[in-house]
C-alpha cells in the first residue's frame, strides 16, 4: 500500500532542485526521480499533486534533548513514558523529522537533579527502546549521551549497547572550568540556581573536583562501540587540544564545538561537525558560543540538529537560504544527507535518490515561513496537515 | 460525511453512526452507519468503527510562553512558536485553545528572561491567530494582581480585542498554592538556606497589589464586553463566594475539595488540570483532580502545562469507571465551551455546531488521534505503521 506518485513538485536532491518533477515510490522505496510528470502508470498508485511545493528528504535529527523534557516537563512532574514518546514523535513528525535519535543522558547528576524524576535512567532507556520497536510515525532511535563523571554508570553503557538500545553514542564532560569561578559566568550560575556567589563557588568547585572515568576506560569503550560500528561523538569541544585528543581516540564526530577555531580543526581532521539549529534560528548562541550561521557559511559545521527545540531544523533550512548563506540543496544536506552519513545510514536514507527509503516532506514556502503539508516515512503518509482561515466566534455582545 | 463511527454526544454513545458536514457546520447526525438518503454527491470517509468525539477546548495552557522561550533567555520568533505550537495542539486533539499569557507576573518574567515585552507577545499572538491556522486560537490573559504597573495595559489589550478570557492570579506566598511553610521548603529545595528563603518570602509578601476597587472596575469592564473571568488557586470558601458575588464564573485550580465543592454549588465552572489526572495527583500536593471529579466537585479539564494530557485523561477517567465516556468527554468540550460562552457555536457533536471533531482510535488502552477536523477542515491526519529497522552490523 506504500506506493505513491508525487507529481509537480520542486524536488530538492543532494545537488539540485528539479522543478515540476515527480517521484515514484514502491514498497516504501524511491524507484524513480524524474524531471517530468508521471501521467500513465500501470499499478494502483496513490497520486499526490504537489502544486509546485517543495519535496525535501526527511530530516534526520542526531541530537535532541526533547524526550526527557516530554517525560518530565516540570521538575518532579513525570508522565507515562509511552504517552510522552507517542506525543513527542507526533510532534517530531509535524516538524519534518523522519528519523530521530532521542538523546538520553546517563551519568549526569546535574541533569538528574534538575529533572527530579521518579524514573531511573534504566527505566527511561528500556521504555523508550520498547516504544521505538512498536508501530510508530517516524524512525525512532536512541542516542546515549554519557557524562564521563558518571563512573558508576560505565558498565551500564556496555550493557545498554549489548541490548541493542543504542544507535549513537556521545561522550560529555560538563565539568566547569576555572573561568566559571568569577565574573559574568559565576553570576549567571548563581542566578540560575538562585544561590549566593559563595554557595555557587562551592558548588562549582565541587563539580570541578568530580572524578572521571580513566582514559584507558574511555578507549576501551570507544573500541567496543567502533567494533559494533556505532557512531561516536564528542560534545562541547572547547579547545584544539581536546578535539585533537578525541580524534586520536577514534571519535569522528564533534557536537557543538564551542569556537570557530575548534570547529575548523574538526573539519581539517575530516570529522563531522554538528551545530544546533536553535542557534541558527535565534541568530546566535544563547550561551555566547560560536554562531552556527557563520560556521555553516564557512563550511566548518556540516550537520544541524535540533538540540533543545525540535522545530528549529526545518525553519533553519529556509533561513540559511533566505540569508544567502547556502543554496537550498546545500542547506537541506545539513539536515539529511550529512547526518545520514555520520550515523552510517546514508545507504538507506538522507536524500531523494533512487533506491533510498521514501522519507519525504512536502513543504509549502509561499508565505515566508515553511509549512509542512505531508510527512512521508518509508512511503507511509505519517502526517498530513492543512491550514485554513478558521471562522471566528461571535460573542453575544 | 463521516460514516461507520462511534459518535460521542453530550448524552450518549451512538455506535455505528454518521455525521454530515456542510460548510464547516454539522448539518446531520444519524444513528445509521450508511444513511441511504441522497448524499452521494458528498465527499465521505469511513471511520471504520473508530470514535468520533468533539474537538477539545483548552481554556488554560501555559505552553505558548514555553514554546517562545523553551530555555531561559532563548527566545524564538513568535510566529514560528505560534505555528509550531498550534500544530502540536492539533495533534493532541485540541481544536480551540486559549493561549494563557501572563501579565504583571514578575517572577515568571524573571524566569523566562525574554527579550520580548509582554505587550508584544499579546499582540503578535493575536495577530497570528487571525491568519490561516490549523485550529481556533484565542488568548487567555492571566493577570497577576501584584503587577500594578500593568493594570492599564489590561484595558488596552481588551480594547484591542486581544483578550478572550481573563483570570486574576495571586501567587503571593502565604496563601493559595503556597502556604508559608511550604514556600520555605520549596525555596530550600532550590538551594536557598532558611534565612534567604524567609527573606525572599517577606519581599514577595510586601509587594503592593491593585486595590479592590480596581479589581471591581476591571471586572465590570470585562463583563460589559462579555468576556469570561476566572479566579485562580482559590484556597477558601470565602474567596470563592466573594469572586462569585463579583460576577466571576470560573474557578481555576481550587486548592481544596471544600472550595471546589462550594464553587460547584454556586454553579461556577470549576477547572482542574488534566496533567493532575494523568499523573494521579498534584505535583504541589494540592487537590487530586480525579477525586474532585468523582465527588462531583469539578466539571472542566484544561491542559495546564502539558497539552497532550487532556485526551489521555478523558479516556483514563472512562477506563477507570469514574465517568461514562460522554461525561468524561464533556469535561473538556461542552463544559469548557460553556465556561467561555462559546457553547452556541462549538463543544459538542450536534446539528448546527461547528464541525470541530476528532477521529480517535482506542484499541490499545491509549487513545490515538487519527484526524483532527476543525470547522470541517481536516487540519491534521496521522497514520502509524511499523517502521523499518536499520542494521548497522551488516555494513562493516
Amino acid at each position: 500500500m506504500n506506493d505513491l506518485i508525487i507529481n509537480n513538485a520542486s524536488i530538492v536532491t543532494a545537488r539540485e532542485i528539479i522543478k515540476n518533477g515527480s517521484v515514484v515510490v514502491e514498497n516504501g522505496r524511491i524507484v524513480e526521480v524524474s524531471d517530468s510528470l508521471k501521467t500513465n502508470h500501470s499499478k494502483m498508485f496513490q497520486v499526490i499533486e504537489a502544486h509546485g511545493k517543495y519535496l525535501l528528504p526527511g530530516i534526520i535529527d542526531l541530537h535532541t534533548d526533547a524526550i526527557d523534557l516530554e517525560i518530565c516537563p516540570r521538575p518532579g512532574a513525570d508522565f507515562p513514558i509511552e504517552v510522552a514518546f507517542r506525543e513527542l514523535e507526533k510532534r517530531m513528525c509535524g516538524v519534518g523529522i523522519t528519523t530521530v535519535f532521542h538523546s538520553i543522558h546517563l551519568g549526569s547528576r546535574e541533569y538528574e537533579k534538575d529533572l527530579r524524576s521518579q524514573y531511573t535512567r534504566m527505566n527511561v532507556f528500556e521504555q523508550v527502546f520498547t516504544a521505538c520497536e512498536k508501530h510508530s510515525l517516524i524512525n525512532n532511535k536512541i542516542h546515549l549521551r554519557y557524562e564521563i563523571t558518571g563512573v558508576d554508570e560505565y558498565d551500564l553503557c556496555f550493557e545498554l549497547v549489548n541490548r541493542g538500545y543504542v544507535s549513537f553514542f556521545s561522550f560529555m564532560d560538563h565539568r566547569p572550568t576555572e573561568e566559571m569561578l568569577s565574573g559574568e559566568k559565576l553570576k549567571a550560575f548563581a542566578l540560575r540556581y538562585r544561590m549566593s556567589e559563595d554557595q555557587a563557588i562551592a558548588e562549582i568547585k565541587e563539580r570541578m573536583a568530580r572524578p572521571v572515568i580513566s582514559e584507558q576506560k574511555r578507549s576501551e569503550l570507544i573500541g567496543f562501540l567502533k567494533q559494533k560500528n556505532l557512531p561516536v561523538a564528542s560534545h562541547d569541544d572547547r579547545t584544539i587540544g581536546s578535539i585533537e585528543e578525541h580524534h586520536r581516540m577514534g571519535i569522528d564526530i564533534t557536537e557543538f564545538p564551542i569556537t570557530m577555531e575548534v570547529a575548523k580543526r574538526g573539519t581539517e581532521l575530516k570529522m563531522d561537525s554538528i551545530g544546533g539549529a536553535a542557534n541558527v534560528l535565534r541568530g546566535g548562541s544563547s550561551l555566547g558560543n560560536l554562531s552556527v550561521q557563520d560556521a555553516v557559511g564557512q563550511g566548518i559545521i556540516n550537520i544541524l540538529c535540533s538540540d533543545y527545540y525540535p522545530p528549529a531544523i526545518l525553519h533553519s533550512i529556509f533561513l540559511l537560504v533566505k540569508n544567502n548563506i547556502l543554496s537550498l540543496p546545500e542547506s537541506v544536506n545539513l539536515t539529511s544527507l550529512h547526518p545520514a552519513k555520520a550515523a552510517k545510514i546514508d545507504h538507506l536514507k538522507g536524500s531523494i535518490e533512487k533506491g533510498k527509503e521514501a522519507d519525504l516532506l512536502l513543504v509549502d514556502y509561499s508565505n515566508s515561513i515553511p509549512v509542512i503539508h505531508k510527512t512521508i516515512v518509508g512511503g507511509n503518509i505519517s502526517g498530513e496537515y492543512s491550514l485554513k482561515q478558521t471562522a471566528l466566534y461571535e460573542y453575544y455582545n | 460525511m463521516i460514516h461507520n463511527a462511534i459518535i460521542v454526544t453530550p448524552e450518549e454513545v451512538i455506535r455505528g453512526g454518521s455525521v454530515i458536514i456542510n460548510n464547516g457546520i454539522i448539518t446531520n447526525l444519524s444513528t445509521s452507519s450508511f444513511p441511504s438518503a441522497d448524499h452521494s454527491d458528498v465527499k465521505s470517509f469511513d471511520a471504520r468503527g473508530n470514535y468520533l468525539i468533539p474537538g477539545i477546548i483548552d481554556i488554560h495552557t501555559d505552553a505558548m510562553d514555553v514554546e517562545i522561550n523553551p530555555r531561559s533567555g532563548a527566545d524564538f520568533p513568535v510566529q514560528v512558536a505560534f505555528s509550531e505550537l498550534e500544530r502540536r495542539m492539533c495533534g493532541a486533539g485540541i481544536t480551540t485553545v486559549y493561549h494563557s499569557l501572563h501579565l504583571g507576573y514578575r517572577d515568571a518574567e524573571y524566569m523566562l528572561k525574554s527579550k520580548y515585552k509582554r505587550k508584544q507577545i499579546f499582540e503578535e499572538v493575536h495577530q497570528a491567530s487571525q491568519q490561516s491556522t490549523m485550529i481556533h486560537n484565542k488568548i487567555h490573559l492571566r493577570y497577576e494582581i501584584s503587577g500594578t504597573d500593568d493594570y492599564s495595559l489590561c484595558f488596552e489589550l481588551i480594547e484591542k480585542g486581544c483578550v478572550d478570557l481573563f483570570s486574576f492570579m495571586d501567587h503571593t506566598p502565604g496563601q493559595g498554592q503556597y502556604p508559608m511553610d511550604k514556600y520555605i521548603v520549596m525555596a530550600q529545595k532550590r538551594g536557598l538556606n532558611k534565612e534567604q528563603a524567609i527573606a525572599e518570602l517577606e519581599r514577595k509578601i510586601a509587594r503592593s497589589k491593585i486595590t479592590k476597587d480596581q479589581i471591581d472596575e476591571l471586572t465590570r469592564f470585562l463583563l460589559s464586553r462579555n468576556i469570561a473571568i476566572a479566579s485562580h488557586d482559590d484556597d477558601s470558601i470565602e474567596k470563592v463566594e466573594a469572586n462569585h458575588a463579583h460576577g466571576i464564573n470560573i474557578c481555576e485550580f481550587p486548592i481544596t475539595m471544600e472550595t471546589a465543592r462550594r464553587a460547584t454549588e454556586l454553579h461556577m465552572s470549576v477547572v482542574g488540570g488534566a496533567s493532575n489526572v494523568l499523573r494521579g495527583g498534584s505535583t504541589g500536593g494540592n487537590l487530586n483532580v480525579r477525586e474532585a471529579i468523582e465527588n462531583g466537585c469539578m466539571n472542566t479539564l484544561c491542559s495546564d502545562y502539558y497539552p497532550p494530557a487532556i485526551l489521555y485523561s478523558i479516556f483514563m477517567l472512562y477506563q477507570q469507571g469514574v465517568l461514562s465516556l460522554p461525561q468524561a468527554v464533556n469535561l473538556a468540550t461542552i463544559n469548557a465551551a460553556k465556561a467561555v460562552n462559546i457553547d452556541n457555536t462549538t463543544g459538542s457533536i450536534e446539528i448546527g455546531k461547528a464541525a470541530d471533531i476528532l477521529l480517535i482510535n482506542y484499541t490499545n488502552g491509549l487513545p490515538t488521534v487519527l484526524k483532527t477536523i476543525v470547522s470541517g477542515n481536516i487540519s491534521s491526519g496521522y497514520s502509524i505503521k511499523q517502521q523499518q529497522v536499520f542494521e548497522y552490523s551488516n555494513q562493516i
